[in-house]
């Protein structure tokens, strides 16, 4: 496997057949010599290349499908870019694109970095392991770009980055992910230059909501791996959008981290066919590091490769005995988090000096801020200036004058005061998601309505209730929670299907002025009006209200929802209470929901309490006791999530 | 010696009109065939925010490294568009006279560690002056960029054998 020595020289060593053997592929900087003076004319070093590539069918070998992303049975690649082949039919047949790439290395060129060495790098770094590719020679020419762009000496790692939901956008709200490549940090600048990976679906401009809902399903997208420095990534994700990040480091070899950047110097820029589901961002990282380590990432890539599976797999893999593959997880809290954590350090004082200026304008700032002390108007001004450039971002590109102005005047006033000094108070690591169970529930148990037993069965694809995420314990998102249930007379039905329920809390504890402390929810499914009876119709719940953290691990919540069902147009006005707490390993959550028919004038009780018991992280004893609607239930079952 | 100061004072007046003639060409020129007009958010917020739209695969030519041509690839091609991208950023970090996105602009131009926070001190008094503008808060953001960048060049060829910062 290849080794990175100083300067970025690639050295590549192998046994084969038990005989030492060393190959060594050299990136130098190709400014002393003409690439006149190398050109191969070994066709028989070529053809016996060929050949054996043939006897040992390299064709058809894992690692090659992976480096053209081709069905591993030797199909199809997946990507639609003309120019990553070599051969004409390179795409349709593996076996054309080995040949053109052995034959390849054979051949002269007068641009280096066009030659399909340098195009193709990690194609050659695997082929000099399973073939007796010539030496080169002091003469070869080097690839001056890869090796600029790569910098694999002052490599220091890769990280991939799990970029959280967010509920503002239902199709965002199942995270992203992206690649990092760590250098040196006193060298470098610090990790906003380091280098960023990020596959992408490309949308024109304009596109209509629901059109680009249907595309990204369907496969209508092209998509692509784009690099750029991560500052650009760090503007997008962590101060406009507001999401945090999870960095996850990986421990790889210098092999394995040569594999993976040299892969991606080959595909940046070309183009796969996107698929939200299952062909989506953090599949393509997954199969990045299925080839740079061939531990395998995709395994449940079959219906939908939730972007969380692929840190949950990095942390199976971490905990075998195999390898520790995560190095270190950081927590990257968004700008939104970060001013919450900032006024949170404020004193009282300082808080309602800041929110003053908020609420009444910043046209008499240094009024409000003269019973400060200097220090203090320090901390009030950062605070201010942090405010306001998260009120622009939150604004999109056409911001209120009135916000740049205030802005501005805020910035003007902390310009006249020396600079911060000082440690900055860190803020707390929030866990990751992939400290909570995986995404997928089936559960089954049993549950007795209305004193008879029946047995059920409930799946969802993605299930992280407000019990579920030590990431985000005020939020909710499920799609497509079902449960059917029978009894011994086989007496069976649909008991519910919520197509989606999102729930979002606001819980801060530190208010600031003008930010909507709003908490709200939806919920979208079918349900029956009487328990057990009926038909099960569409119902839409829409509800906002308040939130309140009661202690660390208690929360609390106040809801008005309104109801409408498709069928009969009933509409309710629902008055909703809850609560949620944590003792230790333990989950509870308590939710009543006092309903008022318009059209009738009937009040309805709903009671719902359910306890969670891990029993390991993936698997649980649940206990869910229902009141109301005639429907008294208990139900007891197992959860298992994967 | 009062011709001396003169001929110093026009001399020294006229460098300063030159570098920033210089500069304003310059970073008109990278915003222009680098396409940093381009690199903003699509128009389609939500769209972006949904699929994490990637609106270019390199075809903005220094958001990608890869496929971006070698004029694109220098440090002040890179200080610019990082400055032009990261503005607001830039804003709160000279503010508060500290921050990574000033460490990163000072790796970006190449600057020795050694008199980085002498060089952020007098970023920091100059912009303050910028600021101070009438005109600043209806700037648009090419403005605002260009004028960053010219004054960090400034400030930067001041004391250029001090800073010894590899785009001066």
């Amino acid at each position: 496997m290849p080794e990175i020595r100083p300067g970025g020289k690639v050295v590549i060593r192998h046994m084969r057949r038990g005989r030492p053997f060393a190959l060594i592929l050299t990136l130098v900087t190709a400014s002393a010599w003409s690439s006149d003076d190398w050109a191969s004319d070994e066709p028989m070093a070529a053809s016996r290349a060929l050949e054996l590539a043939a006897a040992r069918k390299l064709h058809l070998h894992p690692q090659w499908c992976r480096l053209l992303h081709a069905d591993p049975n030797g199909g199809r690649s997946e990507i639609l870019s003309p120019e990553f082949f070599l051969a004409s039919d390179g795409r349709e047949s593996p076996q054309a694109e080995l040949t053109a790439t052995i034959l390849g290395w054979f051949r002269p060129t007068r641009d280096p970095d066009q030659h399909p060495r340098c195009r193709f790098p990690a194609r050659y770094v695997w082929l000099a392991t399973q073939l007796d590719l010539p030496e080169p020679t002091a003469k070869t020419p080097g690839c001056p770009r890869f090796e600029r762009w790569a910098q694999l000496d002052k490599l220091d790692s890769i990280s991939v980055l799990m970029v959280s939901g967010y509920l503002g956008n239902p199709a965002s709200s199942f995270g992203h992910s992206l690649l990092k490549f760590n250098y040196r940090a006193a060298e470098s600048g610090g990790r906003l230059l380091d280098i960023s990976f990020n596959f992408g679906a490309l949308v024109p401009p304009e596109e209509p909501t629901l059109l680009y809902i249907y595309r990204g399903l369907v496969g209508g997208y092209q998509a692509g791996f784009s690099d750029g420095l991560y500052y650009a990534q760090d503007q997008v994700y962590t101060r406009t959008e507001f999401r945090d990040i999870w960095e996850y480091e990986l421990a790889l070899s210098p092999a394995e981290r040569t594999m993976l950047v040299a892969h991606l110097w080959e595909i940046a820029g070309k183009t796969f066919t996107y698929v939200f589901l299952t062909k989506n961002c953090t599949y393509r990282m997954a199969e990045l590091l299925t080839l740079a380590t061939e531990t395998n990432f995709t395994p449940r890539a079959l219906v939908w490769y939730v972007p969380v599976e692929l840190f949950h797999r990095l942390e199976d893999v971490s905990r075998s005995d195999r390898r520790a593959i995560v190095a270190d997880v950081r927590f990257i809290p968004s700008s939104q988090r970060l001013l919450y954590h900032k006024f949170a350090q404020l004193r009282a004082e300082e808080v309602a000096a800041a929110n003053r200026v908020i609420a009444a304008g910043t046209s008499d700032v240094e009024a409000v801020l003269e019973g400060l002390s200097p220090d203090q108007r320090r901390e009030v001004l950062d605070a201010l200036v942090a405010y306001y450039e998260y009120r622009l971002a939150a604004e999109g590109e056409h911001p209120e004058p009135t916000t740049r102005q205030a802005k501005d005047r805020i910035l003007r006033l902390r310009l006249r005061l020396p600079p911060s000094t000082g440690p900055e108070r860190q803020i707390a690591n929030l866990p990751p998601p992939t400290d909570g169970h995986r995404p997928m529930l089936v559960g089954a148990g049993v549950e007795t309505v209305a004193g008879r037993g029946r047995f059920f069965v409930r799946v969802s694809p993605y299930f992280q209730d407000l019990l579920d995420t030590p990431a985000s314990p005020d939020r909710g998102l499920v799609v497509l929670d079902a449960q059917g249930s029978a009894d011994s007379r086989g007496d069976a039905r649909l008991d519910f299907l919520d197509f989606i329920r999102v729930r979002n809390l606001q819980t801060n504890r530190v208010a600031i002025a003008g930010e909507s402390r709003l908490s709200w929810q939806v919920r979208l499914g079918l349900t029956r009006r009487e328990a057990g009876a009926g038909d099960l119709i569409p119902e839409l719940s829409i509800g906002g209200g308040r939130s309140v953290l009661l202690c660390d691990n208690v929360l609390a919540y106040a809801m008005a929802n309104a109801a409408a069902h498709a069928e009969d147009g009933i509409l309710s006005m629902e008055p909703n209470l809850g609560l949620s707490a944590r003792w230790g390993a333990v989950r509870t959550a308590f939710d009543m929901v006092e309903s008022y028919g318009v059209g009738d004038g009937d009040w309805r009780t709903r009671c719902r309490f359910d306890g969670r018991l891990p029993l390991s992280r993936n698997r649980e004893i649940a206990l869910g006791l229902k009141y109301g609607e005639g429907e008294n239930a208990v139900q007891v079952g197992v959860n298992t999530y994967w | 010696m009062k011709a001396l100061k003169v001929f110093a004072l026009v001399t020294g007046i006229g460098l300063a009109f030159m570098i920033q003639d210089v500069s304003a060409r310059e970073f008109a020129d990278i915003y222009t065939e680098c396409g940093l007009g381009a690199m903003i958010a699509p128009r389609n917020a939500a769209v972006a925010a949904a699929t994490n739209v990637t609106w270019d695969l390199g075809t903005t030519a220094i958001s990608s490294n890869i496929t971006s041509p070698d004029t694109c690839q220098g440090g002040k091609e890179k200080t610019a568009a990082f400055i032009y991208k990261s503005y607001s950023s830039l804003e709160r970090a000279l503010a508060q006279g500290r921050g990574e996105y000033l460490d990163a602009l000072l790796a970006l131009a190449g600057c020795a560690s050694a008199h980085r926070v002498d060089l952020i001190g007098n970023l920091r008094s100059s912009f303050a002056a910028v600021v101070e503008e009438p005109e600043y808060t209806e700037r648009t953001r090419y403005q605002k960029a260009e004028a960053l960048y010219m004054l960090f060049h400034r400030v930067v060829e001041e004391r250029a054998g001090y800073y010894s910062c590899s785009i001066s």
